[in-house]
């Protein structure tokens, strides 16, 4: 992974996603607003084409606190996003070989996951992080935002995945023979 | 870029992952603190996105809607009539004045006699990357129902703004800041869980009604009109997270009216005026409290689209030693 790249690549998705989200958010009355997460598409795909899983977590724990670092308003902590998509892309990479990588179908699918996975641990850690300030009903409302959330997410995957792959080899080092010996 | 042959990558998640807990454990003022730091990187190019993305979203919405000329005139037809139902209120008389007053001036900084604060002018150049929030940057200068609820600002003001600032757009209340730093500020919309008020409902004489009023030991029951229209204090106005406010503890026999005004109460040091902030949409009657009624209030300003604001700055006392 290059990482300079990588990280500049980052805070050009928390621009468009600070933003663009507003463009593009959808506002139920159940829910509140909802906008797809670009940033856990980029985790899914940096889960299916790293080689190191190491890499991919440290990866995902830097996409996740750039969120929690532009998000929260008052009362929320810095930290559970970046555990929530290190947990997931480790997950999306243990299961990576499952699927069909360069199918769409299954790259838009595990995008759902990965955010409705993040999103939902996300919602929790906050909630109880909050020390019983949060309620019930606004966990279960941001619940459902979670959940709309990944719905999103997946719609709008394929084509933010069309652009990261063809920027792929500006952040991902093709394997060297030593990366190669040490998975 | 290569990891030192001494440093693990497995050490370095491990680090990772540890520091995120930490951070998580050590809570939300933890969180602002390390938010405030790194709200300026993102100031100098939210601004050019934020204004794209805005004026292309205003564009959208004026897709197929009557012309900009039509618009306004309508604008204006509603605004004299509100006027009027304003002008045969006597204590809304002096507000109208003041409303009609600051709304003609093409520079928002000067000083007003009846409105001891400063308007200090800032922009929204970013909002939240996740919808969860319950707060834009603002350059010097310079929707419906967001419920993204807090906004990055960025502000001509080289020291950090107090907090708790009344923020207000050219047509009403639009929240307050909660954080600030050197040249930013953090919004926090009134539709935010967060967001707590007391403020006053205006109800609307255009809007036929009967209401319970009590004359010594009587209790008769009136149309309501301008002369007995009083303004009802209400205390527990908060936002409801998906793009408006909830008032709660009201009084049936009120008869707060869907259409009827939410507004500023004036007698706050952070806005000693009474402005609008949105208009009631539904009542509901309380299950849990017999003769009592909840109100949903939708904002006036369209707040998923808020781009100019004017932080209001009491000036007698604390106006935050603020200087350019």
């Amino acid at each position: 992974m290059r990482w300079i790249p990588f990280i500049l690549l980052t805070y050009v998705a928390l621009l468009a996603q600070t933003t663009g989200g507003i463009l593009l958010a959808v506002h139920t009355d159940s829910a509140g607003a909802v906008f797809p997460d670009l940033l856990a598409v980029m985790a899914v795909f940096i889960a299916l084409n790293l080689r190191n899983q190491h890499e991919v977590v440290i990866g995902c724990w830097l996409l996740g606190m750039g969120l929690d670092l532009t998000s929260g308003g008052q009362g929320w902590a810095v930290g559970p996003m970046a555990i929530a998509y290190s947990a997931g892309g480790f997950v999306i990479f243990k299961l990576r070989e499952t699927f069909f990588r360069d199918s769409i179908i299954s790259q838009t699918f595990l995008s759902a996951i990965m955010a409705l996975s993040a999103h939902v641990l996300y919602v929790t850690l906050q909630s109880i992080l909050s020390f019983g300030s949060s309620s019930l009903a606004l966990y279960g409302q941001q619940l459902l935002q979670a959940c709309l959330l990944a719905l999103y997410t997946a719609v709008a995957a394929p084509a933010v995945l069309s652009v990261m792959s063809k920027i792929e080899r500006l952040f991902i080092a093709a394997a060297s023979s030593k990366s190669a010996r040490e998975r | 870029m290569r990891f030192p042959s001494t440093i693990s990558r497995q050490s370095v998640v491990l680090a990772l992952l540890v520091t995120a807990a930490v951070l998580s454990f050590m809570g939300a003022r933890a969180g602002n603190y390390l938010r405030g730091r790194t709200q300026g990187l993102l100031a100098p190019l939210g601004d050019l996105s934020s204004g794209a993305a805005t004026t292309i979203r205003q564009r959208a919405d004026n897709l197929g809607k009557p012309s900009h000329e039509q618009e306004r005139r309508v604008q204006d037809l509603d605004r004299q009539i509100q006027d009027l139902r304003y002008a045969l209120h006597s204590e809304q008389a002096r507000y109208n004045e003041l409303v009609r007053a600051a709304q003609a001036k093409d520079s928002l900084y000067g000083q007003f006699p009846d409105f001891p604060c400063r308007l200090v002018n800032a922009r929204v150049v970013s909002g939240e990357s996740l919808p969860y929030g319950g707060g834009k940057v603002i350059r010097p200068g310079a929707p419906e129902g967001a419920n993204i609820t807090t906004r990055d600002l960025i502000t001509d003001r080289s020291k950090s703004l107090p907090e708790n600032l009344h923020v207000m757009d050219s047509k009403a209340l639009v929240g307050r800041i909660i954080r600030a730093g050197e040249f930013t500020a953090q919004l926090q919309l009134i539709t935010d869980p967060a967001f707590k008020t007391q403020a006053m409902i205006w109800r609307d004489p255009g809007i036929s009604r009967q209401i319970v009023l009590r004359k010594g030991n009587a209790v008769v029951r009136e149309a309501l009109s301008a002369g007995n229209n009083e303004l009802i204090d209400v205390s527990d106005v908060r936002g409801n997270g998906k793009g408006g406010l909830i008032v709660r503890n009201v009084f049936q026999d009120r008869n707060i009216q869907p259409g009827d005004w939410l507004i500023t109460t004036g007698n706050s040091r952070f806005m000693p005026d009474r402005i609008r902030i949105g208009q009631v949409v539904t009542v509901q009657n309380d299950h849990d409290h017999v003769g009592m009624a909840s109100l949903v209030v939708k904002p006036l300003s369209d707040l998923g689209s808020l781009r100019e604001v004017f932080i209001v700055l009491p000036l007698a006392g604390n106006d935050g030693g603020g200087g350019r």
